[in-house]
């Protein structure tokens, strides 16, 4: 007999990542979208996320990472799939991406261009930068929760966050808004 | 100094993310503002134009998905479970002992005499003057296994018809069970459970409302089924007062079968309910707590069957001990006092929780 097949257990697994779905859900999808830059495609992304962490149930340890960081670990080898399958299939220009639906179109296309600026900003921080400003600003995971997600000790997340949001600092003054008091 | 910096900073980012402004966060750092300041705007920069709300259909699609899947998993084991389970000799006397103990309590409740009408309703407890309880006037509820309903939250109109409302919070788990929802088969009869305590302005209330979110039902045989409740929450108007003594409010909701249909519906149970009912409140082992962290959860109460073992460890794994033969699985609320090794004498205390008994003590027991 192995604790796995412990049915109380099972259940109050079954139960946890029931309870998480509305606490997580916006963020995984929010998380989702900086990388793949389709809304559709990240909300999709984030109800799969609880579906394939629905399958992994038995082999997920409570003893482990909290099971918000496991998520957001899935989250994260679906957004990679994602984003290597599309490299190979097709190229979307970031110009493309749609974000909001302002009711006046000169706003909208302001604020798109000023997604791609950002985007474009974040493409060109290191793989660790993006990871741990995806996972803190848009995850809303905390430094320790991106440390179980990143394999790191929260001091490093730390670190890696400032110098990332400095990079960031950078990169953005370097290539300024389109059009000031945008957002 | 850099790490001091990056600590500052990283509680900032928390900050954000919690909602307040970087401004907010400056004036709690003076000294760094020079630095701090173009990294908050750099945050908040980056964050808002790509923050946006996901949309209610593609969440209210997924969320469906999962609790379809989560069903699917439920009928597989089900499914698997055989009809004629293997028993260990153990159940079997557990069994026994459990019918014989049965008997024992019915003609214990059966000789009792009934609630003396004067401690119906106004039961003392410190600090609260109204107490809101739910309870299931049986109609149709035995078709069901479980019926687990979301009261989200609770409305009461002060005065009389165009008096103001009052918003009252339900507990988060009434039941303690870490599942979203109470189970209403529990609550059959005069069962009922407290879902608010606390103080109410003194004075007279005409209505009583109850939000109802998420109602699943598992029929007997295991068939899921969806509960209606038109309007999505529950209407009593029945005028009560709130003075100096504590008032119970049972909160009887009942289950119908409509017609042929095969489908049920949700209806308040006037009649059962109000400021003066019977009722013999439920109260479950476990506390409740916050919504989810339901692995910190008290069991069920369909656990609270307590064995002792006492024995020979014949074999052990990470997750298991069999001790004179019996199985017992090892989680982490189990208490282990002594170093477990094959061989060494134990005592167990374990809880019977459906096919498994789980450990809830093990003590090695000192050579002598």
């Amino acid at each position: 007999m192995h604790l796995e097949r412990s049915a109380s257990k099972r259940r109050r697994k079954e139960a946890t990542l029931a309870v998480l779905f509305d606490d997580c859900y916006d963020r995984i999808a929010r998380y989702a979208f900086v990388r793949l830059g389709d809304r559709a495609e990240a909300e999709d992304l984030a109800g799969d996320v609880f579906l394939k962490a629905l399958e992994s149930l038995d082999s997920y340890e409570e003893r482990g990472i909290p099971m918000e960081s496991w998520l957001f670990k899935i989250a994260h080898n679906l957004v990679v799939d994602r984003y290597r399958k599309a490299a190979k299939q097709k190229t979307v220009p970031l110009e493309t991406v749609q974000v909001r639906a302002e009711s006046n179109l000169e706003e909208q296309a302001v604020a798109d261009l000023e997604v791609v600026r950002v985007r474009r900003a974040l493409c060109r921080l290191t793989e660790s930068q993006q990871k741990v400003i995806e996972l803190r600003f848009f995850g809303e995971l905390t430094s320790e929760e991106a440390g179980r997600v990143l394999n790191k000790r929260s001091g490093a997340v730390r670190e890696l966050q400032s110098a990332a949001v400095k990079a960031l600092r950078d990169l953005l003054n370097e290539e300024p808004p389109l059009k000031e008091g945008v957002r | 100094m850099t790490g001091k910096f990056d600590e500052i900073l990283n509680e900032c980012v928390d900050r954000i993310n919690r909602g307040e402004k970087p401004k907010d966060c400056l004036a709690l750092y003076p000294d760094y503002t020079a630095e701090l300041e173009p990294l908050l705007n750099a945050i908040v920069n980056v964050r808002d134009p790509l923050k946006y709300n996901p949309s209610p259909q593609a969440k209210a699609t997924a969320k469906q998905r999962l609790n379809e899947a989560l069903e699917q998993r439920e009928r597989r084991r089900e499914a698997r479970r055989p009809l004629f389970p293997r028993l260990p000799r153990w159940s079997v006397a557990l069994v026994a002992a459990m019918a014989v103990l049965l008997v024992v309590l019915v003609s214990i409740f059966a000789t009792r005499p009934a609630l003396a009408p004067d401690s119906i309703g106004v039961e003392p407890i410190a600090q609260a003057n109204f107490r809101l309880l739910i309870s299931d006037e049986i109609n149709d509820i035995e078709d069901f296994e479980h019926l687990y309903v979301e009261i989200t939250s609770i409305g009461i109109q002060q005065g009389n018809e165009s008096g103001s409302w009052l918003t009252l919070d339900p507990k988060p788990d009434p039941d303690g069970d870490g599942i979203p929802g109470i189970d209403l088969r529990r609550l059959t009869g005069a069962n009922a459970l407290e879902i608010w305590s606390g103080n109410l302005t003194a004075g007279l209330y005409s209505k009583l409302f109850i939000y109802v979110g998420n109602v699943t039902g598992f029929l007997v045989g295991n068939e899921t089924m969806a509960v209606k409740l038109p309007s999505g929450k529950l209407q009593i108007s029945k005028p009560f007062s709130v003075n100096d003594s504590v008032v119970n409010f049972v909160y009887d909701i009942t289950v119908h079968k409509a017609g042929k249909s095969g489908k049920y519906i949700l209806n308040p149970q006037i009649a059962q309910s109000g400021p003066d009912q019977e009722f013999v409140e439920v109260k479950y082992k476990g506390k409740a707590e916050k919504p989810g962290k339901p692995e910190n959860a008290a069991k069920p109460d369909n656990a609270d069957i307590e064995v002792k073992i006492e024995g020979t460890i014949e074999s052990l794994t990470e997750d298991s001990v069999t001790v004179s033969g019996v199985t017992v699985l090892i989680d982490e609320r189990t208490k282990i006092e002594g170093a477990l090794t094959e061989g060494a004498e134990v005592e167990v205390e374990a809880t019977a929780f459906e096919e498994d008994l789980v450990a809830s003590k093990i003590e090695v027991k000192a050579e002598e």
